[in-house]
């Protein structure tokens, strides 16, 4: 076993949307950080293959590679975003597998900057409604912090990855500190009219998005294209790619080693501290070790809850920062593939020109101010009305020939509407390490165990008739609720297995992401989560992440760590 | 026979001089992915150049035999269709070959334009009778049906390849990859055509 050459102030583990993140600030505070990611590199604008490739440039004009897929992409190809222009991004999941695929969809990408270069870009702030979601009803425990503690965080956060979006002056979704907004197409339009008429308790605003509509921080302005999955060279959308890695780099402070597998966290009892992280390389398999005086774990819910099961000790049988017990459990989700679709004929004189990588957002409306539903907490709608897609009107349009060909040339619009529903905190709903089943490092595979509960489908139910019920009072015709209860994981705002909290026998991580149990070290993405609100979350990891940073710094500073 | 020479072939057995696409596409590569299958024989090419031309046909803009479609079938079928859809294809051409056969004692694709879409207008209707048979499917299912008869195979490969090549992209269709801006409330009237992205 080799020794790493120098020490570090601080090691951060994962290099996705908060490793980033931890990076970023760690090392604009004077810290030495080495950041470990076990994927390959990918670099700024030319690790991005398929950027502006047109259709006719893909390999089987997008078909799928069904053998490539079933033998070593089974979760990662049932991805809405996988396909042959982003296949590189994804986890292989011949070579990283999990236990259990039947019981929770498990998206992950295999390289550096993770899932910041696939994800969807929506950010919004949460409020009390949701961190004292918890308290007002009993289950899970209260979150440690409230929104005066992260609002400063937020706008931090947004004023360096710069977010599009329209101020409404909603206290249940605060507003960011806005870039101009994105347009609505005429459909849109017409339904946030119709909303504002005859639906009084809620709004439809324009999505809020992590990409530029002007020149920011040294980034240019969104130019419409589309398929930011494929990698922006413009650096238009928020990546660690084009934000957070090139402010860490600048620093001179960091040092980023890819295909770095890190499967266990060493801890002292002595001093009480974790001293450093055990890394095999994914293609030599050569082992070593890195000391550094703070760890953030930045390796995603999964991830990170994962590496802290796998570091057992004397002190630690039950996983590192685990003596509470809660470590793995309460993980959550959001409600997906519920909603409603409808066509609008009476637009199509209408047309559309740029692609715009954003929908529209309205924000909830149920038990705001009093309960007012048959279910706990609630939902958002996110969704968009396009021209019905070419490929589907073709498909679905009967006849052959002259007439057929020109009858393709317009169509009609169509809306969707998708709620994305609060999951509540279950202690049943965990993962766990099956050391019966190791990967090929011999590290334990994750296995989960998750069930939906009787509240989650009542949000679902109520998704439909809402969604359904604009859309018919907006005039759409053809209206289709449709409900498709899928695995978790498949909203991919996986939350929670090391919550936070101010109890230690209750929880894993205080008030600041630090382990109660170990002070050195911190925990910044969704699985420090309490609660998992309705509300996209990576905003909110982001803030925590900076929040986090800042304090573990200080505390550095003055000698506390 | 190598391929490309079997797409010259068949572009002009159609009557057609080699437009600069389907120089390109053969040139590209379409014809460069493993043969899985095997490879079709000249009287099926034949008979799918003419049926896709059947289906989008050169009207004001080229129709599919332009945009390559055929070679796209083609490799569609020889490269990536499992064995049943294979199967199916290969017995709806012969089936309609055998019809030709039998009716005017030629080649489909030597058949009078009347017979080839009685024909063909026959396979749509079976096409539709499968599908008001199979019920909705879900607006996200990614699922594909092997089983679908000939004629939903051969208008979904033609449809593909035509939209997603150049000339059904940029002639067909008003490109715009990168259009700097989104705007959502213009005139048709205006075009005349969709407008398309990259994805």
């Amino acid at each position: 076993m080799s020794t790493a050459p120098a020490d570090f102030d601080a090691i951060v583990v994962g290099s996705g949307i908060t490793g980033g993140w931890a990076a970023k600030e760690l090392t604009e505070r004077g810290l030495k950080v080495l950041m470990l990611d076990r994927g390959r590199m990918v670099e700024h604008g030319k690790d991005y293959p398929t950027e502006h490739q047109a259709p006719w440039e893909q390999p089987l004009r997008g078909k799928p590679i069904k053998d490539l897929y079933e033998n070593e992409y089974p979760v990662q190809s049932k991805n809405y975003l996988f396909n042959e222009t982003t296949r590189h991004f994804f986890n292989n999941d011949a070579q990283h597998p999990y236990a259990n695929p039947d019981a929770f969809t498990w998206f992950q990408s295999g390289v550096v900057g993770g899932r910041s270069l696939l994800w969807g870009r929506q950010v919004y702030r949460w409020s009390d409604l949701d961190f004292e979601a918890n308290k007002s009803d009993g289950h899970g425990i209260d979150w440690p912090i409230r929104y005066e503690d992260i609002a400063p965080w937020y706008s931090k956060v947004e004023r360096f990855i710069g977010v599009s979006g329209q101020a409404e002056g909603l206290s249940h979704l605060p507003d960011s500190e806005f870039l101009p907004p994105m347009a609505f197409n005429v459909v849109e339009s017409h339904v946030k009219t119709v909303i504002a008429d005859q639906f009084r308790d809620r709004i439809m605003t324009i999505g809020r998005a992590a990409v530029l509509t002007q020149p920011h921080q040294g980034r240019a302005a969104c130019h419409y294209c589309g398929p930011c999955h494929r990698g922006c060279s413009a650096g238009a959308y928020f990546s660690t790619q084009s934000s957070t890695l090139p402010a860490a780099r600048a620093t001179g402070n960091l040092t980023l080693r890819s295909n770095a597998v890190v499967d266990s966290i060493d801890y002292d009892a002595t001093s009480g501290r974790a001293t450093g992280v055990n890394v095999i390389d994914s293609n030599t398999l050569v082992r070593s070790r890195y000391a550094a005086k703070l760890i953030f774990l930045c390796a995603s819910t999964i991830g990170s809850t994962a590496l802290l099961l796998n570091s057992r000790s004397e002190q630690f049988p039950n996983g590192l920062a685990n003596r509470s017990g809660t470590l793995g459990h309460y993980l959550m989700d959001h409600t997906y593939r519920t909603g409603a679709t409808g066509v609008f004929p009476q637009f199509t004189h209408k047309l559309d020109r740029g692609n715009r990588p954003n929908g529209i957002y309205i924000p909830r409306f149920q038990n705001i101010d009093k309960q007012d539903r048959d279910f706990l907490r609630g939902y958002n709608f996110q969704g968009a009305a396009r021209k019905l897609p070419l490929l589907a009107q073709a498909n679905a349009t009967p006849g052959f020939g002259a007439e057929y060909k020109h009858s393709l040339r317009n169509g009609p619009w169509i809306m969707y509407l998708m709620g994305f529903g609060e999951c509540l905190p279950n202690s049943n709903n965990r993962l766990e390490l099956d050391h019966n089943k190791k990967d090929r490092y011999g590290i334990p595979q994750v296995r989960f165990h998750f069930e939906w509960s009787e509240n989650e489908h009542k949000i679902r139910a109520d998704i439909m008739r809402e969604a359904e019920a604009m859309l018919v009072a907006a005039g759409a015709v053809g209206v289709n609720a449709f409900n498709n209860v899928g695995l978790a994981g498949e909203a991919i705002h996986e939350m929670g297995t090391a919550r936070m909290g101010d109890d230690p026998t209750q929880s894993v991580l205080n008030r600041w992401n630090q382990s109660h149990d170990v002070p050195n070290l911190f925990v910044t993405d969704g699985a420090c989560m309490t609660s998992s609100s309705s509300v996209n979350p990576s905003l909110t990891y982001m803030a925590l992440t900076a929040r986090a940073a800042d304090y573990a710094a200080a505390q550095l500073a003055s000698g506390t760590l | 026979m190598q391929r490309r020479d079997l797409l010259k072939l068949l572009a002009g057995s159609a009557g057609l001089q080699i437009s600069p696409s389907i120089a390109a596409a053969i040139e590209y590569g379409l014809d460069t992915a493993p043969l899985k299958n095997g490879a079709l024989d000249s009287l099926q090419l034949k008979n799918i150049s003419v049926l896709a031309e059947m289906i989008i046909p050169t009207t004001d803009t080229p129709g599919a035999i332009s945009a390559g479609v055929p070679q796209f079938i083609a490799t569609i079928i020889e490269s990536w269709y499992e064995k049943v859809e294979r199967e199916v294809f290969e017995a709806g051409l012969a089936g309609i070959e055998e019809a030709t056969r039998a009716a005017e004692a030629c080649s489909f694709f030597q058949a009078s334009p009347d017979l080839r879409n009685r024909l063909l207008a026959q396979q749509e209707e079976e096409a539709l009778a499968y599908k008001a048979s199979q019920g909705a499917t879900s607006a996200f299912s990614k699922e594909h049906d092997a089983n679908s008869p000939f004629f939903a195979k051969l208008k979904e490969l033609v449809i593909v390849g035509y939209y997603t090549s150049e000339i059904g992209c940029t002639v067909e269709q008003v490109y715009a990859p990168m259009s700097g801006s989104y705007e959502g409330n213009l005139d048709f009237s205006d075009f005349g055509r969709r407008i398309v992205s990259m994805e």
